[in-house]
Formats: structure tokens, C-alpha cells, sequence
């Protein structure tokens, strides 16, 4: 039974992802999401693959969301972005400090259309065994969705890695920030 | 109605006689309080654009301020005299200047344009433009003529296309609703004529109609090739309009010699939420713009402390060759402003240290915490000056 309902979410987020091919990812064991980095989840995630990305959502990227951003390059943007918004997008410099770079990540959601974006709570933070940094975010979707969302960054020399876990403000992201904190501490290079 | 307004309403009419005689000929104003009879093809547009007002009532960046949403409606009821009641004004927070009316009378204002306006006689000529296009049934020809063409859904489609999410999308992205909402480039000098007769006929200096275009015609010289700003993509020219509106100021101008801008009542009006609404126009992270707009502001508002510090963010993050003295220069600026934002220690800090300034950057970072200890990112400016 448990394995049915795994089948029919899975393929709800298979039809909400966009067709795109969604696997299904096991609590309790290293996943590698990127760039020579692994995380060890607590409970199990539905994984999609997009443009050499990590996401992993619980009831669909458009409710839920973690985006595994890692290893950017400098000249890089920190997200996909559809052609007509790729105009005028900024890109991560290895100069950038961590106020820029929460700028940085408020320009590109607006990019990516959705308003009212808001930093707060910017802090050094643990990533595993790292010290990098984290904020807050809140803003609406363009559908009028209320959203907060949590940034945890690492620079590594000349690269950035980032986690970006977004989902609705209203219980989603209440519900699902503990796993997402245990997913951050259990960040670990290969 | 006051003695004032129907004064002011009557110049107004006797200019649109003796000037707008073909605009009044070409369009057909409602008369005031007008819904369209159900049995005709109007009603079904209006059904479906009650919708969409309906869905910016609902909008979470809607502002629901009381006292900004009195003063702005208050200024459109002004210039729309008996029309007022037919008329709605939101006010939705998004940076583009940009304002457009609805063909049931919905009238909706970007916070974008209440930041870039300087003074109460801009902001009356943008919305007399917007009023015209609702009194001349503008948008509403537009809007049959595409639904004759290609069905409901296909029109309303479009905001999908603009933006992937149907009209509240098309409302935040702004590209969409200017596909539904748009008009032909006759109507929109149409609506800057009888824009220009509404707001003058108030007594707002007729100058400041062609100062708006003027700073428009300057922004659009700093974005990228393709990408016109929202408010212009229909129009006609900025460089045309102002020399349009400039000439029309020549005529009008010795009518009178109390003309008014209201700089005062409308910075009293916007003055809480500038700060707000610069960090919205910085996330759009087009920093050339950023710089025409902030630099204008401040230079017109010399004692606006926000305006320099927004203008030292838009130097800061543009990270050019000469933007670190630029920026610098800004901030300290603003710290002579008696409004000066502490955020502008911050900058001065962040500068110095990505050059290397150590003891600049720990006297600039001790100020900001001094200045506001409860900043939102007080452990990180502790975490750099540990690094200091």
C-alpha cells in the first residue's frame, strides 16, 4: 500500500514538474546533489533533474521546493531562466560578499516573476562541516501564493554553493523546514 | 461638487470644445455611473475584466494603506469630477512606472511610477492620461475588436503568454497587461491631449506633463535594445510626447500665474514608503536605470536621504570600474541627509571592505550597529568585522 501511494505522488509530481523525470529519493542514505556534494535526508523526497540541477519537492516544485544550486561559476546566474527573462540577469562574482550575493538571489527570483521579494536575517551558518550563510526570504508567487523561503550559502575558492528551499507560507513551510535544517547539517563533501 | 472643481471641469470641457473637438467626435464618453445593458456584447467583456479587477483586489501586492490609497484616489477624483464614482484606483506595489485603466473603470497604479513622480503635477498627468482612456472607451475598442478576432479565452490567454500565470501574473510581470490592456498609438495622444487638459484645467503646471517625458526619454536611453519600458511600449515616442507636451505647455502656460505642483502634499503622501519602494526598484537589477532615476530624485530632493543611499546601492552593485567612489561619494551624501538611512554605513562598509580597507570598513560597520542595533543582518556585520 505504502508503495502505491509512493507511485501515485511520484506521479503527480511527474505531471506538476512538467514532464520532466522525477525519481524517487531515500531517507537515510548519502544522495549526491551536486558538484562533489552529498546530503543525507531524514524522510524520503521526489528528485528532478533540470538543466544539470537538483530539486527536490514533497508535493510538487510548484508547491514545494529545495534547489540544489552548487558549485556556480563566476559569470554564472544562479538559476535557469526562461529566454525572455534572461536579459539584464546578474551573475555571481567570486568578489561577492554575502550581502551581495542575498541581492544576488532577490534579483533572480524577480527574474524568475515572482514579487513583493524580500531578504531578513542574514547570519553565518553552519553547511555541514562548512561556515557559510543563510537568510530568509518571503515574497508572492505571480499567482498571489505567499511563499517564504531559506538561502543557506557556501563559498568554496572561487565557486558558490547555495540551497534554496521555498514553499507555501500558509503550513507548508512550517511543516517542512525541520527536514530541510537536517538536510543543511548533513551537507558533506566527497 | 465644489465651486472649485466645476470651475475647473468647465475650463476643462471648453478646452476639449475648442481643442478636442475631433477626440470628442471619435469617442464616446459613458456618462457617469455607466454599466453596459447585459443584452450586448459589452457586458461579456465587462464580465470578464470585473474578473480580473477582482483578481487585484485579491492580489497580495495589492497596498492596502489607507492614507496612500485616500490620496491617490482622491487626486483621480479630482481630475474625473462627476466621473469619480465610475471609478476605482488600486494601488499595487510593483517597481515599473507603469499606470493603465480598465474598460469598467478600474484604474491601476504601480508604486513604481508614485517613486519616480516628483511632485503631485506628474503624478496628475499620468492618471488624467489613464482616466482619458477609461472616458474615451480606448482600451475597450481594443479589447472588442481582439475578442471579435480570436474568442475570450485566446485574449485573456494573452496574459498567460506574457507571463505563465494567467492575469495576476500578467499584473506582477506588468508585459502581459500591456497586451490586454493596450491601445492604439492615436488613442494614446488622445489620452496625453485630454490628460494635459484634465490635470492643467486643475491648475498643475503644464511643464511638469513634458518633464515626465523627459526622464522617460533619458531611461530609455539606458535599457537594453527591445525591452521599452511598460508604461511607453504602446505609445508614442518620449522624444515626440515631450516635444508635444512642451509645445501644448507654451500655449497653455500664460492662461495663468498660480499654477501648482504640490511637491509637499505628494511627498507627504509617498514619504513612508520610499524607502520600500527604492529596495524594489534595486531588485530589479538594472543599475543603469537605477542610477538615472535615484540621481534625479536626490538632486531634486537635495535633504532625501533615502534617494542617496538607493542611489549609493545602485553604484554599489553595478561594481563598475568608477561605481566604488560613486557610490561612496552617495552614501556619505546621505549621511549629511537628516533622514539618512543607516543602511548607508553599511555600504560604506561593504565597500571598503572588498578594497581592503580594514579600518574603514570596521569604523563604517561600527556605525551601522551603533546606528541600528536591530538589524536584520547584525550577525553577519559581526561575523565581518571578526574577520577585520
Amino acid at each position: 500500500m505504502k508503495s502505491a501511494v509512493r507511485t501515485v505522488v511520484a506521479c503527480l509530481v511527474f505531471a506538476a514538474a512538467g514532464c520532466a523525470p522525477v525519481t524517487l529519493v531515500d531517507a537515510g542514505r548519502p544522495v549526491d546533489v551536486g558538484d562533489g556534494t552529498s546530503v543525507t535526508p531524514q524522510i524520503a523526497w521526489n528528485q528532478i533533474k533540470s538543466d544539470g540541477r537538483v530539486i527536490w519537492t514533497q508535493n510538487g516544485p510548484n508547491v514545494d521546493r529545495i534547489d540544489f544550486v552548487m558549485g556556480v561559476k563566476p559569470g554564472a546566474p544562479l538559476m535557469a531562466l526562461p529566454a525572455r527573462s534572461r536579459q539584464g540577469v546578474a551573475t555571481y562574482e567570486a568578489s561577492m560578499l554575502p550581502n551581495d550575493i542575498e541581492d544576488l538571489v532577490v534579483g533572480t527570483l524577480q527574474k524568475q516573476g515572482y514579487a513583493n521579494v524580500r531578504a531578513s536575517s542574514l547570519a553565518p551558518c553552519p553547511l555541514g562541516a562548512g561556515q557559510g550563510f543563510c537568510f530568509d526570504l518571503a515574497f508572492a508567487t505571480s499567482d498571489g501564493l505567499e511563499m517564504q523561503g531559506k538561502v543557506a550559502a557556501l563559498k568554496r575558492s572561487e565557486s558558490l554553493d547555495m540551497v534554496e528551499f521555498m514553499a507555501p507560507s500558509e503550513y507548508y513551510y512550517a511543516e517542512l523546514s525541520p527536514a530541510m535544517g537536517r538536510i543543511l547539517a548533513s551537507m558533506a563533501r566527497k | 461638487m465644489t465651486r472649485r472643481r466645476v470651475t475647473a471641469l468647465a475650463a476643462g470641457l471648453c478646452m476639449l470644445a475648442v481643442g478636442g473637438a475631433s477626440a470628442a467626435d471619435r469617442y464616446t464618453m459613458p456618462p457617469p455611473g455607466y454599466h453596459p445593458d447585459l443584452s450586448t456584447d459589452e457586458a461579456g467583456l465587462w464580465m470578464q475584466v470585473d474578473k480580473a479587477e477582482t483578481d487585484i483586489k485579491n492580489s497580495p501586492t495589492l497596498v492596502h494603506d489607507e492614507k496612500l490609497n485616500t490620496y491617490v484616489r482622491g487626486l483621480v477624483c479630482e481630475l474625473a469630477g462627476d466621473f469619480c464614482p465610475s471609478i476605482r484606483v488600486y494601488v499595487v506595489e510593483n517597481p515599473q512606472f507603469n499606470a493603465f485603466a480598465m474598460p469598467n473603470g478600474a484604474v491601476v497604479v504601480y508604486t513604481g511610477l508614485l517613486l519616480q513622480c516628483e511632485n503631485e503635477a506628474q503624478l496628475a498627468f499620468v492618471l488624467g492620461h489613464e482616466i482619458t482612456h477609461y472616458l474615451h472607451r480606448h482600451t475597450l475598442a481594443h479589447l472588442r475588436m481582439m475578442v471579435n478576432t480570436t474568442g475570450f479565452l485566446a485574449v485573456f490567454g494573452l496574459a498567460a503568454a506574457g507571463a505563465g500565470v494567467g492575469f495576476l501574473g500578467a499584473l506582477a510581470n506588468g508585459a502581459g497587461v500591456g497586451a490586454i490592456f493596450r491601445n492604439s498609438r492615436d488613442e494614446e495622444r488622445d489620452a496625453d491631449d485630454n490628460g494635459f487638459r484634465l490635470a492643467t484645467a486643475f491648475g498643475y503646471e503644464p511643464a511638469q506633463a513634458s518633464a515626465i517625458w523627459r526622464f522617460m526619454a533619458d531611461q530609455e536611453g539606458a535599457r537594453p535594445k527591445g525591452s521599452p519600458s511598460l508604461f511607453l511600449a504602446d505609445h508614442p515616442q518620449s522624444k515626440e510626447r515631450m516635444a508635444t507636451m512642451e509645445k501644448a505647455a507654451s500655449v497653455a502656460e500664460p492662461a495663468r500665474n498660480d499654477w501648482k505642483v504640490n511637491a509637499d502634499t505628494f511627498h507627504a503622501a509617498t514619504a513612508g514608503f520610499i524607502a520600500r519602494w527604492s529596495e524594489d526598484e534595486l531588485s530589479l537589477n538594472r543599475p543603469d536605470e537605477s542610477i538615472l532615476i535615484f540621481r534625479r530624485l536626490a538632486a531634486n530632493n537635495p535633504s532625501e536621504g533615502l534617494y542617496r543611499y538607493a542611489l549609493g546601492e545602485s553604484y554599489r552593485r553595478r561594481n563598475g570600474k568608477t561605481d566604488g567612489a560613486a557610490a561612496q561619494e552617495a552614501f556619505r551624501g546621505a549621511l549629511d541627509c537628516p533622514d539618512a538611512p543607516a543602511e548607508s554605513w553599511r555600504g560604506l562598509g561593504l565597500l571598503a571592505m572588498k578594497a581592503g580597507d580594514k579600518v574603514t570598513a570596521r569604523d563604517a560597520f561600527s556605525h551601522y550597529r551603533t546606528a541600528l542595533p536591530g538589524a536584520g543582518d547584525k550577525a553577519m556585520i559581526d561575523f565581518y568585522m571578526s574577520q577585520l
